[in-house]
């Protein structure tokens, strides 16, 4: 059996890329024996693929296992858990993308951004890019979706969206660790506002409540600032513990532990 | 934690036990030796004021008594409650609309057995899953159950469910039901009257008669009596294998009868089922109403056998080794947890029972989809999030104490934290010392 789309804008996208690839037949006669036309086929075949399908039954198991944006995304996830930045935002470039509707040509053909899922998809996408952006000290192109050398100004306009994108996050999931977490990461990024910062991952700490590696990376340096040494020692132990076998790229280390 | 008395029913009960037509005897669930009863504080049964319906159904247990026509009030309330706790997503119901295909446990486990889930997955996607997928295959439904259950075992089923289907590894999840509303939810499955049974003779002649009928039917091929052998003679009469499979998954344990069972119904059930309920796959097997009469008196009035019960699995000591979240996720999260406690962000916001709630339940907020998301906790009673790996010296962490409370649960011993997974079954002894071991060395990646 067929499962009906239960979005109605999802059986719009599915309207709207039947109609759009047989106008686009029309058009597109020249590329007939071109040496283009099969890489084009390929392309066009992962962005079908790439569809997010109407029924994401059974949760994250078949979500994750069918849905190309949702398999993108938590791969992503995943890259910065181990601190692979770079690759994080390399696997983010394809999942925003073609999520972004429009934005990238033969793309927005593959999602309708006003489906209520993959909404929810992209702007799990557009959270890790706000981690991925205050992880790598601001360098990263956002428009592009690339990593690397920005001008100063580019780089504090990036820490300030970062935060405004983690603080939401934080607002709608107001006692969720994650989000907490992760905008006391952008916070500590912005010059005046690390006390928050602190006393967020404080609090997450002394309830035992601090998600990952990252947050007692943090919290490492803040207490490294503060020359508090024992708390900084300590959180760099928690941070070893947490991070497992990533620890090496994600916990920080301070002349006076060596 | 205080258990009920136990109400045994083992040889020493007697002859003049079973003889006063003591029907609560098969209540005791075989050999268990403890009623499934949890500490529910909000239960008005089981706390300190009960309430006359309450005591009316203990009554009509204990007395026999025929029960009344439910009241439409209760009725309708039943309804409303049975959409509100989701029973449909996993039984069926007539009168309900299916749930829809994200929240219908059953309905996709089907598809995915039979091949034909249709999500874009490939075949070898499809087979794995086939492979994996064991629970909710086979799930009674509820259209026809008041046509032969009594009211009174619907509503305690609700809510303190107890295995009753030997075959079947799931079982009713513990919901969070009071006796109100289970009361009423059994209004809606079962709101006709019964009407007085003719007392059925029960010599020990008839009773051996009966005995040697169910032998001689074949009722042992799907059935159980507790720790009564019945040998599973062939069937007299022809069915298919998938009603098979499906009527031995499902067959409840026939010491089970003389409380779940309607008694004005209890004879022709037996002589012909499917005029009581068309769904089911129970065949036609007694040849005259005589032989149905004297299996009823047996399955009604002989005393039953205990059934040795298992203990539950010896705890493990903590593994020697560093375990990472990925080993945990792979054996345990994965495999059952993720259904209930996953990421909304993947399912238009639906994160599971477990998680954004359902069932009943308030969200608690518990992901269990990635290490970062188990460390987030979960929220307790008061709507606080709390950690559930914390533990302080000597006691156990939350994640690990609800999984061995469901190895206590199948052991018969059911206390007010639920065991997880819910209506699944229990972790075994090395996946738990896995958890705990994971746990133990710091619940890292």
């Amino acid at each position: 059996m067929r499962h009906a789309p239960r979005s109605p804008a999802l059986a719009y996208g599915r309207r709207h890329l039947a109609k759009r690839l047989v106008s686009r037949r029309r058009n597109a006669r020249w590329l007939a024996g071109s040496p283009l036309l099969p890489s084009i086929v390929g392309v066009a075949m992962l962005v079908c693929a790439a569809v997010p399908s109407a029924v994401l039954a059974c949760h994250n198991i078949i979500a994750i296992t069918v849905d190309e944006l949702a398999r993108r995304v938590t791969h992503a996830e995943k890259r910065l858990t181990e601190g692979d930045t770079v690759g994080a935002v390399q696997v983010l470039r394809f999942a925003l993308g073609i999520s972004r509707g429009g934005a990238q040509g033969e793309y927005e053909l593959a999602a309708d951004p006003r489906s209520p899922g993959v909404a929810r998809v992209r702007a799990r996408g557009e959270r890790l890019l706000a981690v991925a952006v205050v992880r790598r000290d601001g360098l990263i192109d956002r428009p592009r979706l690339r990593a690397g050398w920005v001008p100063d100004g580019v780089r504090a306009a990036n820490f300030v969206w970062a935060e405004r994108i983690l603080g939401n996050a934080r607002r709608d999931s107001p006692d969720a660790p994650v989000a907490i977490a992760r905008h006391a990461e952008a916070l500590a990024r912005i010059p005046g506002r690390s006390a928050e910062a602190l006393t967020a991952l404080g609090e997450l700490d002394r309830r035992d409540l601090v998600p990952d590696a990252w947050g007692y990376a943090v919290l490492a340096r803040l207490a490294d600032t503060r020359h508090d040494v024992a708390a900084r020692d300590r959180a760099v132990r928690q941070c070893t513990t947490l991070g497992g076998a990533h620890a090496g790229a994600v916990c920080p280390s301070f002349e006076s532990m060596r | 934690m205080a258990r009920r008395p136990a109400r045994s029913c083992g040889p020493a009960c007697g002859l003049a036990w079973w003889l006063s037509l003591s029907v609560v005897c098969a209540l005791a669930d075989c050999a268990r030796g403890v009623a499934h009863t949890p500490e529910v504080p909000s239960s008005p049964e089981r706390g300190a004021a009960p309430d006359a319906e309450a005591a009316e159904r203990r009554a009509e247990h204990a007395s026999g008594d025929v029960q009344r026509a439910a009241t439409r009030d209760a009725i309708v309330r039943g309804a409303a409650l049975a959409v509100r706790f989701e029973c449909t997503r996993c039984h069926a119901h007539a009168e309900l609309a299916g749930p829809p295909d994200d929240a219908n446990c059953a309905g996709c486990h089907a598809q995915v057995a039979r091949g034909t889930l249709d999500v874009g997955a490939d075949e070898a996607t499809q087979a794995l899953w086939r492979a994996h997928v064991r629970s909710y295959l086979n799930v009674p439904s509820l259209t026809y159950l008041g046509a032969r259950l009594r009211r009174s075992a619907i509503a305690e089923m609700v809510q303190a469910p107890h295995d009753v289907r030997p075959h079947l590894a799931e079982t009713m999840p513990r919901l969070a039901v009071s006796a109100a509303e289970a009361a009423d939810l059994a209004a809606w499955l079962a709101p006709e009257a019964e009407a007085p049974a003719r007392a059925l003779p029960h010599d020990a002649a008839t009773l051996a008669h009966g005995r040697q009928l169910v032998e001689e039917l074949g009722c042992g091929t799907c059935h159980e009596r507790c720790g009564e052998h019945i040998p599973a003679r062939p069937l007299r009469v022809a069915i298919d294998a998938e009603s098979l499979t499906r009527g031995i998954a499902l067959a409840p344990d026939l010491a089970e009868v003389p409380t779940r069972l309607r008694r004005d119904r209890l004879v022709q059930w037996l002589l012909a089922p499917r005029t009581i309920d068309p769904e089911t796959t129970m065949p036609a097997l007694p040849r005259s109403r005589a032989e149905a009469e004297a299996i009823a008196a047996y399955l009604s009035y002989a005393p039953i056998v205990p059934r040795a019960q298992p203990a539950a699995p010896v705890r493990l000591p903590l593994l020697g080794r560093r375990v990472t979240f990925a080993e945990v996720e792979e054996r345990v999260f994965r495999r059952s947890c993720w259904h209930c406690h996953s990421e909304p962000d993947f399912n238009e916001g639906d994160g599971g029972p477990g998680n954004t709630g359902g069932f009943g339940f308030a969200g608690r907020g518990l992901s269990l989809a990635s290490a970062s998301a188990v460390r987030s906790g979960a929220r307790d009673d008061a709507g606080l999030r709390r950690s559930i790996l914390r533990s302080a010296p000597g006691e156990t962490a939350r994640l690990v104490e609800v999984l061995l409370a469901r190895q206590r649960e199948e052991a018969g011993d059911v206390r007010a934290l639920r065991g997880m997974p819910l209506g699944l079954p229990a972790l075994s002894a090395e996946d738990i010392q896995l958890v705990e071991s994971w746990i133990a060395g710091g619940a890292g990646e």
